[in-house]
């Protein structure tokens, strides 16, 4: 026989009723900020006077780059590694936002749902390797850009160096130009030529005869009322000497029948004004404009104009073009100090997680033709035994500055799956400046066993 | 029919509060280790408590409850409260701590045991006097906690009142007093705006980490940290936050503890409670220390997190305070005694 509750009571029920709906609106809001609650700089158990003491970072090779010891964090002891690793790691004062310090906090830290903060142990291995690091920090010799190489295969990102660089173990604020900020994440420069590699593709995909297509140039093309000029006096050529010899006036007319929508579009397709998702950290994205007249559409295939390119979404396209046409997931986070971490992390990475930017007949024709510029113009003989697919852009600034110089390309010996971009701000000819960088250290990372 | 419906009476289900008194005190208790004096007194008072509850929950039905044993509680009740507003000692905000003879305590976590005392026996058909007593005690301990800024524990005595009233003939008096306490709310926010700021920061907490949000911040940011199974019992570093082991608790608990244990001590709580509200023979003293017990763990959990202001209340067993345990443990020799045979 059930016992039935006193009437009138039933009403004291809402008491109940009304605490458990206000530990819901706690546990919904636990459920969906648990992570950036532990993270909290506010929280004692990671953060001493707002610097991260706990974690570990290490370079794919187990060398350490940041350690916690007594509860003080330490760097590498070779002041160069450190420069080098700078933005990699990150600094003490937390200034380099895209560092592993700030950016990979919660790996460092090791939190999970179940230990919270405690998990006995938390090392971060990133996949770049420091010593290439030092290798790519002294090769840019003072300039200030951006060294990067990445495994087209995995999508491991090997050496990334930013110049300008600070000590990241010093608490003073560091002198110079943009020294916390990560090139090859963070900036977007004028791509100049390295850029016609996105109006090549599309006139290979829209413009069905352009292989056999002739172009004239003699040192320039009048548009609009005002001259185009190239570099040089070319005469007659083909498409893949125009592209060799970055022809000015070829491309100006590829640009207009193209039409600027299209070259837009194509930059878009193929990832440039879109932030790359590294291990969760988003990178700057490019941007173009739409020109007015023929003249800008001309400079806008070029690569001048108003274009902007971040150095990484560059990296990921030629990645593309390497790996067959579809760009690897990029990453810099190589494996976490615990089984259960690494476990965590396998899961969400799992399966194929490439992204296809160009055909796979595109690609090729496009390998073919970057390993005929180095053949033709660059010369095999800068970069002995490498089997290189190149192309070189020197990006106008403007004023009196000397000219950006990019090197962007791959490697394509299956051995040795490289892709890399250089830029040297005002660094003058691409393939001289840029392109004896990137050699220096393709050809490090070789002799390294990379 | 008679018979068996009799039957069925006797065999209603046992509870077994001291069993929740006893675990949560144990987890009180454990949470001071780092701590030995305050350890060794909360210790004490866990099982003078105990103690206290074997020897008077049989005292606690509404018959055996004297009209001048009523009379009393209510004086003694009177000078508590008129204590704690006089001597009263401001500490984070609520004056109700109250230091004698290097004893520290705190008047008002008595004062709930004079009021389930009183709330018995409403049930009963000639209950006029008691209802009178009951009623008139409360109004002066509601106001009295929001004169001195303890708005958590206005709340629990208001709770404690309507939820003891409702059994009376005169329940009617109930809603009176909820109209009249929102009238006095109003009033009191329009006379006193800072109090209103206080409460309109509730929910922004991380607006505000580094004031009004201090604490609730802290506590979300510790039981975030424990994840499910904590830190290890001394290994968190909230316990280091001023008062934390009191106003905090459910975040130090969660911290070194994990999730699980801090979720079983609400289940507790409210298990308990609803398990009162639901025993046909609870006397009305009975529920109305089944509404203190569990309003208070709301207050001090909701509170820490950012979901209802932060008070300062106390959980029941758990938080640090000789006084606050010894009337847990008198709440449960209400609930254990006062039921209608
Ligand atoms: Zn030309």
């Amino acid at each position: 026989m059930v016992i039935k509750m006193r009437k009138r009571r039933i009403a004291l029920l809402l008491i109940p009723a009304l605490i458990i709906s206000g530990l819901a609106v706690f546990f919904v809001r636990y459920a969906e900020n648990r992570q950036a609650w532990a993270m909290s700089v506010y929280n004692r158990g990671i953060y001493s006077s707002g610097q991260l003491i706990t974690g570990n970072i290490y370079d794919r090779n187990g060398i350490m780059l940041s350690k916690v010891e007594d509860g003080v964090r330490r760097f590498a002891s070779d002041e160069t590694i450190r420069r080098a690793t700078a933005h990699a790691t990150g600094d003490i004062n937390g200034n380099i936002g895209t560092g592993a310090l700030k950016a990979f906090t919660s790996e460092l830290v090791g939190y999970n749902i179940i230990t919270g903060i405690n998990n006995g142990r938390s090392d971060l291995y990133l996949t770049i390797d420091s010593e290439l690091n030092r290798t790519a920090y002294e090769a840019l010799g003072g300039y200030s850009g951006t060294v990067a190489v990445v495994n087209y295969k995995t999508g491991e990102i090997l050496c990334m160096v930013s110049t300008p660089s600070c000590d990241p173990v010093s608490s003073e604020t560091a002198e110079g130009d943009g020294v916390y900020l990560n090139r090859f994440l963070s900036a977007s420069y004028t791509p100049g030529s390295v850029f016609k590699i996105i109006t090549l593709i599309a006139a290979l995909e829209e413009i069905p005869d352009i292989m056999e297509r002739e172009f004239a140039c003699n040192g320039s093309v009048e548009i609009d009322g005002e001259a185009v000029n190239c570099h040089s006096v070319h005469g007659t050529l083909k498409i893949e000497d125009a592209f060799a010899q970055s022809c000015n006036c070829a491309f100006a007319e590829i640009a207009i029948e193209l039409g600027d929508d299209t070259i837009i579009e194509y930059a878009e397709s193929l990832g440039l004004t879109s932030s790359v998702d590294i291990d969760g950290i988003q990178t700057a994205s490019g941007s173009f404009d739409t020109a007015e007249n023929d003249r800008y559409t001309a400079w806008l295939g070029i690569g001048q104009y108003r274009d902007l390119v971040n150095p990484a979404s560059m990296l990921r396209l030629v990645s593309a073009i390497a790996n067959g046409g579809a760009a690897p997931e990029f990453r810099l986070i190589s494996g976490q100090g615990t089984a259960l971490l690494s476990f965590i992390d396998a899961m969400e990475h799992r399966g194929d997680r490439s992204e296809r930017l160009v055909s796979s007949a595109t690609s090729e024709q496009m390998t073919a033709m970057m390993d005929y510029n180095v053949y033709s113009n660059y010369g095999d003989g800068n970069f002995p035994g490498l089997e290189l697919c190149a192309k070189s852009g020197t990006a106008e600034v403007g004023g009196d500055k000397a000219p950006h110089s990019w090197f962007v390309g791959f490697i394509t010996n299956e051995e040795y799956p490289l892709a890399f971009v250089v830029v040297s701000e005002n660094g003058g000819s691409g393939a001289g400046t840029a392109g004896r960088i990137a050699n220096t250290v393709l050809q490090s990372a070789i002799a390294g066993g990379e | 029919m008679k018979a068996v419906s009799e039957k069925a009476k006797t065999e209603e289900k046992k509870l077994y509060p001291e069993v929740v008194g006893i675990i949560l005190s144990a987890i009180g208790v454990a949470l001071l280790w780092t701590d030995w004096s305050n350890m060794i007194k909360q210790t004490m008072c866990a099982l003078i408590g105990l103690a206290g509850f074997g020897i008077l929950a049989p005292m606690m039905q509404a018959r055996r409850i004297k009209p001048a044993i009523r009379v009393l509680a209510a004086l003694l009740g009177v000078a508590l409260i008129a204590a704690n507003v006089v001597l009263g000692e401001s500490e984070y905000g609520a004056q109700n701590w109250l230091t004698i003879a290097g004893w520290t305590f705190q008047p008002s976590e008595l004062v709930k045991v004079c009021v389930v005392l009183l709330a018995t026996g409403l049930t009963d058909k000639r209950s006029k006097f008691r209802f009178i007593l009951f009623t008139a005690f409360s109004a002066v301990a509601v106001l009295a906690m929001a004169f001195i800024n303890d708005f958590g524990s206005a709340l629990v005595f208001f709770l404690a009142y309507l939820a003891a009233a409702v059994d009376n003939k005169r329940y009617y008096m109930a809603g009176l007093a909820a109209v009249s306490a929102g009238g006095a709310g109003a009033l009191a926010v329009k006379l006193r705006p800072h109090i209103a700021a206080r409460f309109l920061s509730c929910g922004k907490a991380w607006e505000n980490v580094a004031t009004t949000g201090y604490q609730q911040t802290r506590t979300m940011i510790a039981i975030a940290s424990g994840g499910l199974v904590g830190a290890g019992l001394g290994n968190g570093w909230l316990r280091g936050v001023a008062a934390a082991d009191t106003d905090m608790v459910f975040g130090i608990v969660c911290e070194e503890l994990g999730l699980i244990v801090g979720v079983l001590m609400i289940i507790l709580v409210l298990y308990l409670g609803v398990a009162v509200l639901m025993r046909p023979s609870s006397g009305s003293g009975a529920v109305a220390a089944a509404v203190i017990l569990m309003a208070q763990m709301a207050l001090n959990v909701l509170g820490s997190v950012d979901v209802v202001p932060f008070t300062g209340v106390t959980f029941p067993f758990v938080s640090r305070g000789g006084t606050s345990v010894l009337a847990c443990w008198g709440l449960l020799a209400v609930i254990d005694g006062d039921k209608n045979a």
